[in-house]
């Protein structure tokens, strides 16, 4: 059994005739299911739950990258599967997956080819794809608690990848990528630190934040580790990994 | 560069200039260093260091190419490369050493079939390198 989980934007006339073509084509591939629709007093994580009492076998985020993300950390560690059907912006995530926007996003979900992936977690948060932190102040990262990484002052962003073009989201490690823009006499160079790790501790200053899958915010310092094998999601033929 | 596989890292580790590294700094795959490591580094793949790189570590690992500043002692299972402008100060032990006009080493070098590890723990150093004629002893300084 789906279950669908409609994020709040989708009540907005603009998204309603792609909402329709989706619920069409969910219906004619006998795909239809409950919907829950999330607002300011429905949290993902309890309509979730309640869900997969119910026997909702595979729950589907319908919505932006928000929307993934919420879903994720209420299914983390469960048997159920994620499905994603994108709408709105940003839907990276989606893109990533191989999963594109509209009725294929159906046939996707219909075709129902499952992985089981790993999931980053920083400060009891899980998130699928990256957490980015774009500091001027010095940063320190310290991995595995074998060795630490420390990034000097000036224009810095971190990346700490599960999944991107980069990073594959199965081979049990987070990857921290440190790109420093660095005056050297009269240019300007770009140097790029690349760093396997599967749990740490991340800190600055200045107290940077880092924003996690592109929705939510996490002040420094925290930790950050790599639950390997957690989520089993349903992908695309195009998937990144 | 930064493909992986699906079991473990294998992508490069890549340590920028301007980087600091401190502590015992393992990798599983290759590693690319232009920025400075203190403590340790091992790998059972590849480690490059870079002309802009300044290392105060002990290093072990399958192959090693060194092109900037090494102060510890260097385990390369099957090669080491000193380019030209590298300037090692630790003993050396590998299978293989290649050595470009213009390196320093000063160091104890063994090299030959013998394990690298072995040459570098062993005690009775000497005393083993003059049963073993293919090993190579250069003791104190060398410009090369």
């Amino acid at each position: 059994m789906h279950f669908y989980v409609y994020d709040e934007s989708l009540s907005s006339p603009k998204l309603a005739h792609a909402v329709a073509e989706i619920e069409t084509r969910l219906t004619d591939l006998g795909l239809q299911g409950r919907i829950g629709r999330l607002g300011p007093l429905k949290s993902a994580n309890d309509m979730i739950r309640q869900a997969i009492r119910s026997g909702a076998t595979t729950v589907v985020a319908v919505g932006n990258d928000r929307t993934v993300a919420d879903v994720i950390n209420a299914l983390a560690g469960s048997d159920v599967a994620l499905g994603v059907i994108p709408i709105g912006s940003p839907t990276r995530i989606a893109e990533l997956l191989g999963v594109h926007p509209g009725e294929a996003a159906v046939e996707t979900l219909a075709a129902r080819k499952i992985e089981t992936v790993d999931l980053g977690k920083i400060n009891n948060h899980y998130f699928l794809t990256s957490a980015e932190v774009s500091t001027d102040d010095a940063i320190t990262l310290e991995c595995d608690e074998h060795y630490t990484v420390s990034a000097p002052a000036g224009l810095s962003v971190i990346t700490i990848a599960n999944l991107s073009p980069g990073a594959q989201c199965q081979d049990g490690y987070l990857e921290a990528t440190i790109e420093s823009s660095r005056r050297k006499w009269l240019r300007r160079s770009l140097s790029r630190t690349v760093v396997p790790f599967r749990q740490g501790r991340i800190s600055s200053h200045e107290g940077a934040v880092a924003t996690v899958e592109n929705s939510y915010t996490v002040k420094l310092p925290t930790t950050i580790e790599i639950i390997p094998r957690t989520l089993r999601i349903v992908v695309g033929r195009e998937r990144a990994f | 560069m930064f493909t992986q596989k699906e079991e473990g890292f294998a992508g490069a580790t890549v340590i920028a200039e301007g980087v600091i590294v401190e502590g015992n700094f393992k990798g599983d795959g290759p590693m690319i260093i232009d920025g400075t490591v203190k403590g340790t580094i091992a790998t059972s793949k590849s480690v490059e260091i870079g002309k802009s790189a300044t290392i105060e570590a002990n290093i072990k690992a399958d192959s090693v190419v060194i092109g900037g500043f090494v102060k510890g002692n260097i385990v390369a299972k099957s090669r080491l490369e000193l380019l030209s402008g590298s300037h090692v100060e630790g003993d050396i032990a590998t299978g293989t050493l290649i050595v470009a006009e213009g390196a320093i080493l000063n160091g104890k070098c063994t090299t030959g079939t013998r394990t690298p590890q072995d040459a570098l723990d062993t005690k009775s150093e000497a005393a083993k390198l003059k049963e073993v004629p293919q090993q190579q002893k250069i003791n104190g300084k060398a410009r090369v």
